[in-house]
């Protein structure tokens, strides 16, 4: 049983990483020690090493694109930027967020 | 002070002490391997570099230009290590890129109608398990060589019971693109370290790297011997299979296999040499526990090697020897018998004498209007000795055909000696089985008109029973022999030297001592030059053989 409960955890939180990732672009352009940053101030991340491969999906599935960046130190980065089918995304796991925290919470509260 | 080594990363080069270098280089190794098979491999880990560039770059100033271990830990420590990756982004990235899920083989409790051994074969390999039971349907009616698979299955294979064990019934699926993609990972892992290694020289590691290069390759090599020792035990597998059909086949099936004319069956060859069907029916199982059983258990072997079960077999091959050596307390016992039943021979001699009117010549064919035997080759099932088990739609009975001796007379009558002649148990019995032998013949003037077969009763059974006609003729006397006593002369000599089956269709004189030619001299004497040649060719043919 506590296979299946890891596995569901891991599931959800895939999903909402990748709903934090979109939201967090939407705030404006960021290169991925940024978005790390920000996702390990909510404490949904420990490592960066998990936010790659996600970018990288993000990326191949047309959510986002890039361009490079010149930067003072050390070698240039990566600036992400969310296109029109990501705001799109974006806007559906919102609202699908939002159903799931109601439905949840009613059940939970209760 | 410490030696260090240069390395650059996404165009930065950087002065890295050597043990934080093997470090960084293991981790970036894991990494590599980590996303083998993800699609965008190249793109991730080229951020991923990119990232360490940043982190280290930070790392260094004026005053400290090196990168030590701890800066590296600091690194792996901020990016993570591979299995952290896999618990933060979800477990169904490990389901999707890597391939170490065992499948193993159960029995599908949820999904069966005997044992369940269909229903995990059909998760096994992801079909339909109703076609694997038609399969199996199908092969229970080929001498019931399904039932005996479907109970070796059912002993060996456990039944899934727990929900891991069921996962790993249906695990990830086995077919050849999973295997060539195991083979291509090898490979790439083999290729990745080579080039490690390779771009390891210039710290003049020659030693290390060969050594390195050659327990990759030999890890390889045993992975590819691996691969071929289990095509190779599969092969094994369908040869047993295809014995264990034929071995069913022979036991239990009353077919019969034609080979060119002579008719082959096994099972009603052995039947002959019974007297009860009780006997018969050991016989049968002693066989069976003798032949099959062995390779059942060969076959049982191969699959737990090929299907990865995991199954005591101390209980397995105890029985399988128990019942082995039982076959043989029940075979031996058999056989003896079966040896002593024809230990003693016995004949029932009789003899008819007739005088001839010189100058006369002896006519001896045989009867081609033989009426009791329907002439269809079909019906003759199986051939002992010289009798033939024969059966048609009216009757079944053994019959043979006799054997004929030319000899010279002592006195001026010409003489029919009929031999019958049997093995049996005892003397007594022997003796009634030859006098049993039904025979017939008719001399009609000067021809002499024989059976080509003789009769044997039903309830006599095989018991080697032969006819033999020794027919002495008076000397100077002329002999027809005619063309259809083709192979049933045997121990006749005549003056040519020629075998027995050459001298039919022509006329001969009975000399002092054997037959002489009359008519044809120059052919049948060419004959023999021939017959001669080729016998003398035959036995060279024969040295060179042997040499």
């Amino acid at each position: 049983m506590n296979d299946k409960i890891e596995n569901t955890q891991s599931q959800m939180r895939k999903g909402i990483l990748e709903m934090c990732i979109l939201s967090i672009l939407e705030k404006g352009d960021a290169y991925p020690t940024e978005i790390i940053e920000e996702l390990k101030d909510a404490k949904l991340i420990v490592v960066e090493g998990t936010l790659y491969p996600l970018l990288n999906r993000l990326k191949d599935a047309g959510y986002l694109n890039y361009q490079w960046k010149e930067s003072t130190q050390g070698p240039p980065r990566k600036y992400y930027k969310i296109t029109p089918e990501g705001k799109k995304l974006l806007k559906e796991l919102k609202e699908n967020w939002e159903d799931i925290v109601k439905s949840v919470n009613k059940i939970i509260k209760k | 002070m410490k030696k260090t080594t240069n390395i650059h990363l996404s165009g930065i080069i950087f002065n890295i002490e050597e043990d934080a270098y093997e470090k960084l280089s293991h981790y970036l190794k894991s990494i590599e391997t980590h996303f083998s098979n993800h699609t965008g491999k190249k793109e991730i880990l080229e951020d991923i570099e990119n990232r360490i560039a940043e982190i280290l770059s930070s790392k260094v100033s004026n005053y400290k230009q090196v990168i030590t271990l701890e800066d590296v830990n600091e690194v792996i420590q901020t990016l993570g290590e591979v299995d952290q990756f896999e618990t933060e982004s979800g477990q169904s990235e490990k389901q999707e890129y890597s391939t170490t899920i065992k499948k193993r083989f159960y029995r599908n409790p949820d999904d069966k109608i005997i044992g369940g051994v269909c229903g995990g074969i059909a998760a096994y390999f992801d079909i339909d398990p109703l076609w694997i039971r038609l399969a199996w349907a199908i092969a229970f009616f080929v001498f019931g060589t399904g039932l005996f698979v479907y109970i070796l299955l059912w002993i060996i294979i456990p039944e899934a019971q727990t929900p891991s064990q069921k996962l790993e019934m249906r695990g990830e699926q086995i077919n050849l693109s999973n295997i060539s993609k195991g083979i291509t990972e090898d490979l790439n892992q083999l290729k990745n370290k080579a080039s490690n290694e390779f771009s390891n020289l210039s710290s003049n590691k020659f030693i290390a790297f060969f050594q390195s290069l050659f327990s990759e390759v030999l890890q390889f090599i045993i992975k590819i011997i691996k691969w071929s020792a289990k095509a190779l035990a599969i092969f094994v597998f369908f040869i047993c299979l295809f014995i264990l059909v034929v071995l069913l086949a022979s036991i239990f099936g009353e077919t019969s296999v034609y080979i060119s004319t002579q008719v082959f069956n096994a099972s009603l060859m052995t039947s002959q040499f019974f007297d009860t069907t009780f006997q018969y029916i050991a016989f049968k199982i002693a066989v069976f526990l003798i032949l099959v059983v062995p390779i059942l258990y060969l076959l049982s072997l191969l699959i737990k090697l090929l299907f990865n079960i995991k199954k005591n077999f101390k209980y397995i091959s105890f029985t399988a020897l128990v019942l082995w050596i039982s076959g043989w307390f029940i075979f031996v016992p058999i056989i003896i018998q079966i040896v002593d039943r024809y230990s003693e021979k016995s004949y029932s001699k009789s003899a008819i004498a007739k005088y001839i009117i010189p100058n006369k010549t002896i006519y001896i064919k045989m009867n081609e209007t033989y009426e009791d035997v329907n002439m269809d080759e079909k019906n003759f099932k199986i051939k002992l000795s010289n009798v033939f088990y024969y059966s048609s739609d009216a009757s079944s009975k053994n019959i043979g055909y006799p054997s004929v001796i030319l000899r010279k007379s002592k006195d001026d009558s010409l003489r029919i000696n009929i031999i019958h002649s049997a093995l049996a148990e005892t003397p007594k019995q022997a003796k009634k089985y030859a006098q049993n032998i039904q025979y017939s013949f008719s001399i009609n003037d000067s021809i002499i008109e024989l059976n080509p077969f003789f009769n044997i009763p039903k309830e006599d059974q095989f018991h080697f029973q032969r006819v033999k006609l020794i027919i002495e003729i008076p000397s100077n006397r002329y002999v027809y022999l005619s063309k259809n006593m083709k192979h049933f002369l045997i121990d006749t000599e005549n003056n040519l030297n020629l075998d027995e089956d050459e001298i039919v269709g022509n006329k001969w004189l009975m000399g002092i001592d054997q037959l002489q030619c009359v008519e044809n001299c120059e052919e049948y004497k060419a004959k023999s030059y021939q017959s001669k040649i080729n016998k003398i060719k035959d036995e060279n043919d024969e040295e060179e053989d042997g040499e």
